[in-house]
């Protein structure tokens, strides 16, 4: 593994912990999603900092050469990154599709409420739609 | 004084009801909201069934959500104190008034209902788990103890309220509470006796355990350290 691999490592791992940290004080980022990137960056530093674990793990997979190696952890944890990311988008917008049927049928159904209510007062006292569409000029100043 | 507590509920509906009817009987002077966080069982028709006060989520948002929905709703309607009460009846409302007195006493900004306050921890995994963020606690506050770090039964002021309605970071959780005893916030714990769960079944199961502690050590061991200070 050569010193230019190793200290390339290094910085990127230490960019992804400086970014991530930044955006947890700029309250970018939940923490418990910072985790993984600092998980990452904590693995990319050990390959780099320690070869003779990158060189054990080339022999024993099989595998050509220790670069190798680390392009196939790093792929290995994005790929790990964007499977669990594809989940949660699917279950996001499920939960969208939920949400927006609940907020229009509770709209509907508080509409219906109203409606209902101001018809039984009209029928009750025909005499006094004015106290109704007083209230309805009300609730479209509020609305 | 106006109070408000806050009963988060998911999946309860076997409980709400003795919960809430035992506030309404006996503690009238307190207001309460239930705050249901899209619950898959018949929590919500047993809610309207009893016109209980309820801020029905539509979706299932988890535990932090719901708190921050409940002190928005709280902050909406200017409440100056919440009480966090568990729905599922392990919290017994008669402590309130002697956490209120605590906070009356001490000025301080969080009061909780603490198990371990003068009684001793069991040794089971769960209090393992607690007494492991306990140290966490202790080491990065420079020697502040607090024993129940994950009493659902938790008292806010005004000022607590509209940072925990209102911020990204804060989840009703020990991590939450390692940060603000750094950004100087005073927290005290009032010893109180909790009761099993009735009915219903609790969340924690091994694989939420193990990620649970891992998210409150990464998040007290090094994220609180670059989180924006806002000192009292």
């Amino acid at each position: 593994m050569s010193i230019t691999l190793r200290v390339l490592l290094l910085a990127a791992a230490l960019v992804t912990a400086a970014w991530i940290l930044r955006k947890i004080s700029k309250l970018k980022v939940k923490m418990e999603d910072a985790i993984f990137w600092i998980v990452f960056a904590g693995i990319l530093c050990i390959l780099a900092i320690f070869p003779e674990i990158c060189y054990w793990m080339t022999s024993v997979l099989g595998v050509m050469s220790p670069a190798n190696l680390i392009f196939l952890v790093i792929i290995f944890l994005l790929v790990e990154k964007v499977f669990t990311l594809s989940i949660i988008v699917s279950q996001l917008e499920d939960k969208l599709q939920v949400l927006s049927a609940e907020l229009a049928l509770r709209n509907h159904s508080a509409e219906k409420r109203l409606k209902e209510t101001e018809e039984t007062q009209r029928k009750e006292a025909p005499g006094e739609n004015e106290d109704v569409s007083k209230r309805e000029e009300n609730e479209a100043a509020k609305g | 004084m106006k109070l408000l507590i806050l009963i988060p509920a998911y999946n309860e509906a076997e409980n709400i009801e003795r919960v809430v009817n035992n506030l309404i009987e006996n503690y009238p002077q307190y207001d309460y909201v239930i705050i249901n966080d899209g619950s898959t069982d018949a929590t919500r028709k047993v809610c309207a069934r009893n016109k209980y006060n309820l801020l029905d989520l539509p979706v299932n948002v988890g535990l932090s959500g719901a708190i921050k929905s409940g002190m928005r709703y709280a902050n909406y309607y200017g409440y100056d104190y919440v009480l966090q009460l568990d729905g599922d009846g392990q919290h017994d409302p008669k402590y309130i008034q002697s956490m209120i007195d605590k906070m009356m006493e001490t000025d301080c900004d969080i009061v909780i209902g603490s198990r371990f306050k003068t009684e001793r921890k069991p040794v089971t995994s769960r209090m393992i788990g607690s007494q492991i963020l306990t140290m966490a606690i202790w080491m990065t506050t420079k020697g502040k103890y607090i024993g129940d770090v994950t009493s659902g039964m938790r008292l806010f002021n005004k000022k607590m309220i509209k940072r925990f309605g209102y911020d990204m970071h804060y989840s009703p959780e020990p991590d939450t509470l390692a940060y603000l005893l750094n950004c100087g916030v005073k927290i005290e714990e009032v010893q109180v006796t909790m009761y099993e769960r009735v009915a219903g079944v609790s969340y924690l199961n091994f694989k939420n355990s193990a990620w649970y502690m891992l998210k409150m050590l990464f998040s007290i061991l090094i994220f609180q350290w670059f989180r924006q200070r806002i000192k009292e």
